[in-house]
């Protein structure tokens, strides 16, 4: 904008010193012209003068011998006098030179009379008179010769008055011209500055507002205006930047609620797909069970029967032989007996008749039975659980759920690493979100964990179906759960499982709680 | 002063003002010899009577009476009627002399001029605002050259003439058409100079000596009655032709009869005045109790002129000159005294010459026929 400015006025300057240039140089030929005119004038003065003398001359001649040619002489120096005197008539002059030049033709036409004159006393044989009047001419010849030069002198003089009044101007227009060219420059300051208040500096607000806004931050915005037009200018700016950080925290907002949606979605997707995974174990498993369920009745029968008709006999022998041989069986059988019932379960389509389940109690009960492992094991279990949540499940399954989560996390805690389990259980909006928090090791591979029979433990260690029966349980209650590595150490598994009112029967369950907990205390 | 008055004030100030200017007469400038200015008078009074130019009065402003023949009282003038913005253009002036000093001003300054009587072909190169309402004497010498060769078949023919631009350009035009037809003055030199004539005696003598039986002279009748008492008492008898500048003696002047049969070249025919001429002239007549010129007509026409131009054309000095140097070709000829007026390029009408003879009661036209003879 400044360079604009400045450029603006440097144009103008140069025009005004051009302008300047112009006119001194328009000045300077009006003289030169005037010059010119002045030597051709001298130049007919001249002319008319030494005509006007020719023609004295002739007189003189004529008077000492009158003849047609000495006349004739006469009479063409002076149409040649005359002739010259009217080249002064249509030339461009002041009203004091033309004055003068109707002066000498007077002169000239006194000048002549007088010389006629002379020449009829001349051929009257008069020639004293003649000559008498010769002096006459004389007299009027020096009168032309006067009137040219008091013409001349005049037309000097305004020359002269013409170059002094051209320098006079041209000292006035360099005068003129520093004067303007110094009114230019405080103008173009005062321009320059005006510009960067009125302009420039809103200007240069309102960019780096801009570029602030283009970064990425939606907090700039354009600092109060004083002038109008960029008040208007700034306070659509901060409107669109305000709007701008609006759609920003709603974009965001949005984002987030995808993000949830989308971790939601692939939970529900992982949960389809170990649903389906387990529908197709379950299935398998419900055909296996149901095929060895007969001959691990009869197989477990006859060792039990075994067992007791040995229990019979004193004989020692007979009786080791029992505890060594016939003890495992029955062992064995019922282990046997047990997993393919926890088969059968797991492969059973849920039928389950859900009912509002008061959590804490079922905690309490789920946990009551590890709790003694805990301590054994030296390891600390804390339970946060609201005694005012209820959830949509079916008491027992919730409680075996419950309790398979704290045994895994007790047997990940007894690998050497890890401390401590929390539970903690919190409403959230519709649901009720309880979570399983150890120091342990973490999963190795958290989107397997409730794989059926996937396991870490050894051999012989775990049948690999507990978490399964969690996932399992948990998806028949409507809820959702999965499970992840805690981001330093740990696993984390998360039961959120939809929120109940408590039921009539809960609610004197409650009512009798609240007054136990009154006596206790 | 309440803000709502104030400008209303202000535009009815205006109004003022405009109106007022809108009414001032027009005036034109006038630098003539009394007869011609009787005649530019007595056309404004006509005009006035007549409701004026476009409703506004014409007002005449003279310079310069008596006096108005000298080049140098005419520059004067000039310069102090040019530098008038309220004048239109100037009727005047007088003779050849002045009208060519006095035109050079009036082009520099754009100003319209109309010379009545000024007849000096020099006048025609003045410049575009200089026009005149008489033919160039490049036209008149011929025309007193067939009257010096119709007055005997072998004239002894004098020529006196001013010393000036119109006796000099005269002169000059009558001694070539004279050697055209081989006639050789028997004198020919300068009687008088700025308007007066000097050493009469001696220039008497010289006429008489040259035994001329007619005498043309080119000047004023003033010199020339002062000239023809003295020539006469020798030559009694010689004829004496004028030009154009010889205007008919008034009876009660001295000598005046030494005059009678003097002729003398007239632009208007005085025996074919129009209708309009004749009413015109009768009211001078009565008016004056004297007999009228051709500047007093002249005059009355260079006023009509500039009346009709300023009201076709409007007030603007450049207007009026382009009116009038279209006058007769893109403009309508004048409807003068005489009949259709029209101008060349030089602003000069067509040539148009008539004789008249100085008798004891007045002026008598001369039939053109003459010429013939």
């Amino acid at each position: 904008m400044i360079t604009i400015v400045a450029a603006v006025f440097g144009v103008v300057a140069t025009v005004s010193v051009l302008a300047v240039a112009h006119l001194s140089r328009s000045l300077g030929n009006e003289l030169d012209r005037t010059t010119e005119q002045l030597i051709d004038e001298q130049r007919i003065a001249d002319q008319i003068v030494s005509s006007s003398y020719g023609q004295q001359l002739a007189a003189y001649r004529y008077l000492e011998n009158p003849s047609a040619g000495t006349l004739a002489e006469f009479r063409d120096g002076g149409a040649q006098a005359y002739r010259g005197i009217r080249k002064y008539l249509f030339r461009s002059m002041p009203l004091e030179a033309r004055l003068r030049v109707e002066g000498i033709k007077e002169a000239h036409e006194i000048f002549e009379v007088a010389a006629q004159r002379a020449f009829d006393l001349a051929a009257s044989g008069e020639p004293a008179r003649a000559r008498a009047h010769m002096v006459t001419l004389s007299r009027d010849a020096a009168l032309l010769e006067r009137a040219v030069q008091r013409f001349l002198a005049v037309r000097e003089h305004q020359r002269q008055e013409l170059r002094e009044s051209e320098e006079m101007w041209l000292t006035r227009l360099q005068y003129a011209s520093v004067a303007l060219a110094a009114a230019l420059i405080v103008a173009a300051v005062m321009l320059a500055v005006l510009l960067h208040r009125r302009v420039t500096t809103p200007l240069s607000d309102l960019s780096v507002a801009v570029r602030a806004l283009a970064a990425g931050r939606d907090d700039a915005r354009v600092p109060p205006q004083r002038f109008a037009e960029f008040q208007l200018l700034g306070t659509a700016f901060n409107e669109m930047a305000a709007s701008i950080r609006q759609a920003r925290i709603e974009s965001q907002i949005r984002n987030a609620d995808l993000e949830r949606a989308l971790a939601d979605l692939q939970r529900a997707q992982r949960a389809l797909v170990q649903h389906e995974k387990l529908s197709a174990v379950g299935e398998m498993l419900a055909g296996l069970a149901h095929e060895l369920n007969n001959p691990l009745a009869g197989i477990l029968g006859v060792a039990e029967c075994l067992q007791m008709e040995m229990s019979g006999y004193p004989d020692p022998a007979v009786q080791e032989l029992a505890t060594s041989l016939v003890d495992p069986l029955v062992a064995e059988s019922l282990r046997a007996r047990d997993l393919v019932r926890n088969l059968l379960n797991f492969s059973r389509e849920a039928a389950t008749q859900l009912e509002s389940v008061h959590l804490a109690d079922a905690m309490n009960v789920a946990v009551g039975l590890r709790r003694h492992a805990f301590v054994q094991s030296q390891k600390q279990l804390e339970i946060s659980v609201p005694d005012d949540l209820y959830v949509s499940a079916q008491p027992q399954k919730l409680e075996l759920a419950i309790m398979n989560v704290v045994n895994n996390s007790l047997d990940a805690l007894n690998t050497g690493t890890g401390t401590m389990l929390r539970v903690a259980a919190a409403r959230e909006e519709e649901d009720v979100v309880v979570t399983f928090e150890d120091d342990g090791p973490g999963f190795v591979h958290s989107d397997r964990v409730f794989d059926p029979f996937y396991t870490t433990k050894p051999v012989g260690s775990g049948t690999g179906l507990g978490l399964s029966l969690v996932h399992k349980f948990v998806q028949e209650f409507g809820g959702v759960v999965f499970a992840e590595s805690a981001p330093v150490r740990g696993a984390r598994l998360v039961m959120r499982l939809r929120a109940t009112e408590p039921s009539a029967r809960e609610e004197g369950a409650d009512a009798a709680r609240v007054s136990e907990a009154a006596l206790a205390g | 002063m309440p803000k709502r008055v104030a400008p209303q004030l202000l535009f009815s100030g205006f109004l003022l003002l405009f109106a007022c200017r809108e009414r001032a007469p027009l005036r034109i400038g006038v630098v003539l010899d009394p007869d011609g200015l009787r005649g530019a008078v007595m056309a404004a009074d006509d005009l006035n009577a007549g409701g004026g130019i476009n409703g506004r009065r014409l007002e005449l402003r003279v310079v310069n009476g008596l006096s108005s023949t000298s080049a140098k009282d005419a520059l004067t003038a000039a310069e102090s009627l040019a530098t008038d913005a309220t004048i239109l253009a100037v009727v005047g002036h007088t003779n050849s002399n002045a009208s060519l000093a006095a035109s050079q001003v009036y082009n520099e300054r754009h100003v319209v001029q109309i010379a009545p009587t000024s007849t000096a072909p020099l006048y025609s190169h003045a410049g575009p605002y200089s026009f005149r309402m008489v033919p160039s004497d490049l036209y008149q010498g011929e025309f007193l050259a067939k009257v010096v060769a119709g007055d005997s078949p072998h004239p002894r023919v004098a020529v006196l003439y001013e010393n000036d631009d119109y006796g000099r350009s005269l002169r000059g035009r009558l001694a070539e058409e004279l050697a055209v037809r081989d006639i050789q003055p028997v004198y020919d030199a300068p009687a008088s100079v700025v308007d007066a004539i000097t050493d009469i005696p001696d220039i008497a003598q010289a006429v008489v000596r040259a035994r001329p039986n007619l005498i043309v002279w080119i000047g004023t009748e003033g010199e020339l009655r002062q000239l023809l008492a003295v020539v006469q008492r020798s030559i009694p008898h010689v004829r004496v032709v004028a030009s154009d500048r010889f205007s008919v003696p008034r009876p009660h002047e001295p000598n005046a009869q030494v005059l009678y049969g003097v002729r003398y070249v007239r632009f208007r025919a005085a025996d074919a005045a129009s209708p309009a001429t004749r009413a015109l002239t009768a009211r001078y007549e009565r008016q004056f109790h004297d007999e009228h010129s051709d500047q007093f007509l002249l005059a009355y026409d260079a006023v009509r002129l500039l009346a009709t131009a300023i009201t076709a054309v409007g007030t603007e000095r450049g207007d009026i000159r382009d009116y009038l140097a279209g006058v007769g070709t893109s403009r309508p000829a004048f409807a003068s005294l005489d009949g259709p007026l029209r101008f060349d390029a030089n602003g000069d009408p067509p040539p148009g010459y008539h004789l008249a003879e100085v008798t004891s009661k007045g002026s008598r036209p001369i039939p053109d026929a003459w010429l013939d003879q």
